[in-house]
């Protein structure tokens, strides 16, 4: 754990806060605001070899500090020749006994390299990816510790714990597995295949049982103690005629057991998934995140991301075409009533895609770990008491 | 920042991302350099049943381990594993195209060996034990919205232990076996209900393959991967001085993982540890290729209408790669990862089987958890390019 400069600006009622732990990092991909009062958020890269740090921000100290980098954690360097351990995505869950545990993932080329292709190196003891490594921290002393290979070669986008059984479930990329890893014995287990390109999120209900989406749309729940998947009605929300494309919920944040906020990848959807309502679970479709719904012309709606409920009543979100400079929009979750705030762009450098929302500590504050069209790792904050918005 | 992360001198610029739209529809840089995905032919894919009509075979049950053609190539016949293994065909014909549930070999099964006789009866057996069943299509009826099959025969007896592998007798409908525990051959004969041991052969029950030549000798391997040979007319045994073609030192972990025979003197086969031959029945000879892929496994093989090998390679867990083998030229190529976009959006990642098409087309068997049945049409070849591979 060390200490790490960093410096804050703002903008109204936005800060954006920026650091330097290695140069080649250029995006940032997990955020979540611990029990203990503090920010963890990942700093990444996508363009060139790297090893993810997970950096700790305090905001009663206003410190920042680096408590691990996973290549150097679980003696994988960077400029090893392997795709690189250069990303920790939205995989950090904290446990009730105090930990924060994680799981890297892969998108960085081989160190040198400009191309990535995690299908051609997968498995090559010399250039594929070992897979996705493992790690937690103590959250009183912030010390980091190796927890090991959790899925082989592949990367991972989205993790659950099962507290009870001491497990955790990944899904793997780019094989799209649903992988178990036991936290005790630390041996990984492929449980079977859930899709091909998405589908690679899962969130649990009060019960234990794992909730996911196939690559067009159609829900499956996997409980663990039977070990058997079932195939749910439940549905991604879509517009018709198109459900069966890549519509697989993405942005899967739970605030409550019974209020799961999703997005549609391909549709641009922002709805509400109650896994307690029901035999299956229901799902409350609040529409297109784009106020404006779809103009029928471009490749998708606008995507929605990182939605964040705030006091049960309204949802924030990024909402934007890919690789257009996303906005802040807020929906009104009992009047429907959505309203784009801002355009995200800071110092001429636009926000290409806001990976992950948090609610910080004070309950005013949002965190978005971002992913810019200049490369460079930030972390955006608002101030929602000095927002202007129609609360 | 971390002491000894200064010198990073990467040559990909500043501020690059990889936009997941450069990925998606491949940059020439990217389509040319690290494009994991065929591109030589096209594939399609079909899932095992027919909605409304025949029910699908359910994930977790659909994984394809064997694939064999039917009488005439009217139809591919196949077998899955898991929670059960399900016995089904593939019905290419315009009046039908489509694949139907025939019924159950098992719960918590697998089966690998499967093939057909001369007259079209299919003959397997099944794990655990080894169980012998049969199916004779022969009153099959498959049309686009009706089918009818016919029922699978369990005759009573088994191995007594895993089937490790096994080939089919056209000409009797015999299966000739090997235990996975006793390193034994056997012959079962289900039409009697009888099965014999013919002889033990030390090593032989780490194999994963037997093939038959066009003379009726079935070759295997054994012990440090030396092949067999055993005659069926004069059930005399040789375990040959040839072994099968490995990196040195690791002779005593290769053994024989798939192998088709041309209908003649000549095998083509592959190994557990990747590497590929010719074996030529007379004189007998062993010809490596080496490796197509860099990993372990030959999964499957199949002989092409265009007469050239089509094979699986890579271990399960990681990416089975298809790849072609020209006996012509001798040329030998990775041809990737199946990716389909019609019916569905699907990469296959693991393959067990594969089997030729009446028409120039390989089918290929995914087993996974989810899996279907994919088609792939190799490309067409100019006629100055098939003429010259003639040459060789």
């Amino acid at each position: 754990m060390k200490p790490v400069a960093f410096e804050i600006r703002e903008y109204g009622a936005f800060k954006v806060m920026t650091w330097g732990v290695d140069p080649n990092h250029d995006s940032l991909w997990a955020v979540h605001a611990g029990s203990d009062g503090r920010v963890y958020f990942s700093s990444c890269s996508e363009g060139r070899a790297s090893s993810a740090h997970l950096l700790r921000y305090d905001p009663e100290e206003d410190r920042l500090w680096d408590l691990l980098d996973i290549g150097r954690l679980a003696d994988d360097p960077y400029d090893s020749g392997r795709v690189p351990q250069s990303k920790i995505h939205t995989c950090l869950r904290e446990t009730s006994a105090g930990y924060l545990y994680g799981v890297s993932h892969c998108t960085a080329p081989n160190f040198g390299e400009k191309l990535f292709e995690v299908n051609g190196t997968f498995g090559d003891p010399d250039y594929g990816f070992r897979g996705s490594q493992m790690f937690r921290v103590k959250m009183e002393t912030g010390e980091a510790e190796y927890v090991g290979l959790a899925v082989p070669y592949e990367g991972c986008r989205s993790m659950e714990i099962i507290e009870r059984l001491d497990k955790a479930y990944l899904i793997s990329y780019p094989r799209h597995c649903l992988f178990e890893y036991d936290l005790g014995t630390r041996e990984s287990r492929l449980i079977g295949r859930v899709g091909t390109w998405g589908g690679f999120e899962i969130f649990s209900d009060s019960r234990d049982r794992l909730y996911g989406s196939y690559d067009d749309g159609r829900f499956f729940r996997y409980d663990p103690a039977r070990g058997e998947f079932e195939d749910l009605a439940m549905r991604v929300p879509g517009i018709p005629g198109r459900e069966r494309l890549y519509n697989f919920f993405f942005f899967a944040k739970k605030f409550r057991p019974d209020f799961v906020c999703a997005a549609g990848y391909y549709d641009g959807r922002i709805f509400r998934i109650n896994p307690e309502h029901g035999p299956e679970g229901t799902i409350e479709d609040y529409g297109f995140g784009w106020p404006w719904g779809w103009n029928g012309s471009d490749w998708t709606p606008p995507y929605v991301q990182s939605p964040v409920l705030y006091k049960d009543k309204w949802i924030f979100y990024g909402c934007n075409t890919i690789w257009e400079p996303t906005r802040l929009a807020v929906l009104d979750i009992t009047t429907g009533r959505k309203e784009v705030l801002a355009t995200l762009e800071f110092d001429g450098n636009p926000t290409a895609w806001l990976s992950e929302g948090a609610l910080g500590p004070d309950g005013e504050t949002l965190f978005f770990a971002e992913v810019n069209m200049k490369a460079v790792p930030r972390l955006i904050m608002v101030d929602l008491k000095s927002l202007q918005w129609r609360s | 920042m971390p002491e000894d992360d200064d010198p990073k001198t990467q040559s990909s610029g500043e501020g690059y991302h990889l936009k997941e739209s450069e990925i998606m529809s491949g940059t020439s840089d990217f389509r040319d350099g690290a494009f994991a995905f065929i591109t030589e032919g096209s594939l399609a894919l079909r899932e095992i049943g027919h909605y409304g009509v025949a029910p699908p075979i359910p994930n977790g049950e659909s994984a394809i381990t064997a694939l064999a053609p039917g009488a005439g190539l009217k139809k591919i016949y196949g077998a899955t594993s898991g929670r059960k293994s399900h016995l089904f065909y593939y019905d290419p014909s315009p009046a039908a195209e489509h694949a139907v549930d025939i019924g159950v070999l098992g719960q918590g099964a697998e089966c690998r060996i499967l093939a057909a006789d001369a007259n079209g009866v299919l003959h397997g057996l099944v794990n655990p034990g080894g169980r012998v069943f049969r199916y004779d299509p022969r009153g099959e009826f498959s049309v686009i919205w009706k089918f009818e099959v016919r029922p699978i025969e369990f005759p009573g007896i088994d191995l007594g232990e895993d089937a490790a592998a096994g080939v089919v007798d056209s000409a009797t409908g015999k299966i000739y076996a090997l235990g996975r525990r006793s390193s034994a051959l056997f012959e079962v004969d289900s039409g009697a209900g009888a099965i014999r041991r013919l002889a033990d052969i030390e090593g032989a029950g780490k194999s994963n393959a037997l093939v038959l030549d066009g003379r009726g000798h079935i070759f295997g391997s054994g012990k440090n991967g030396h092949l067999f040979r055993y005659s069926i007319s004069s059930g005399s045994l040789d375990v040959l001085d040839l072994q099968l073609p490995s990196p040195k030192g690791m002779e005593f972990l290769n053994h024989l993982d798939a192998a088709v025979s041309d209908g003649g003197e000549t095998i083509f086969a592959g190994t557990t540890l990747g590497t590929i031959f010719r074996l030529d029945a007379a004189p007998l000879r062993v010809t490596g290729y080496g490796r197509p892929l860099s990993d372990h496994r030959i999964r499957a093989l199949a002989f092409g209408k265009d007469g050239i090998a089509y094979g699986a390679a890579g271990s399960p867990g990681k990416n089975s790669h298809l790849f072609r083998w020209n006996p012509r030229t001798g040329e030998v190529k990775d041809l990737g990862l199946p990716m389909v976009h019609f019916p569905r959006n699907w990469v296959c990642y693991d393959i067990s089987a594969l089997a030729a098409g009446p028409n120039g087309e390989i089918y290929i068997g995914e087993s996974e958890r989810i899996s279907y049945l994919l088609i792939y049409y190799p490309p067409v070849k100019a006629a100055p390019e098939a003429e010259s591979q003639d040459i060789q």
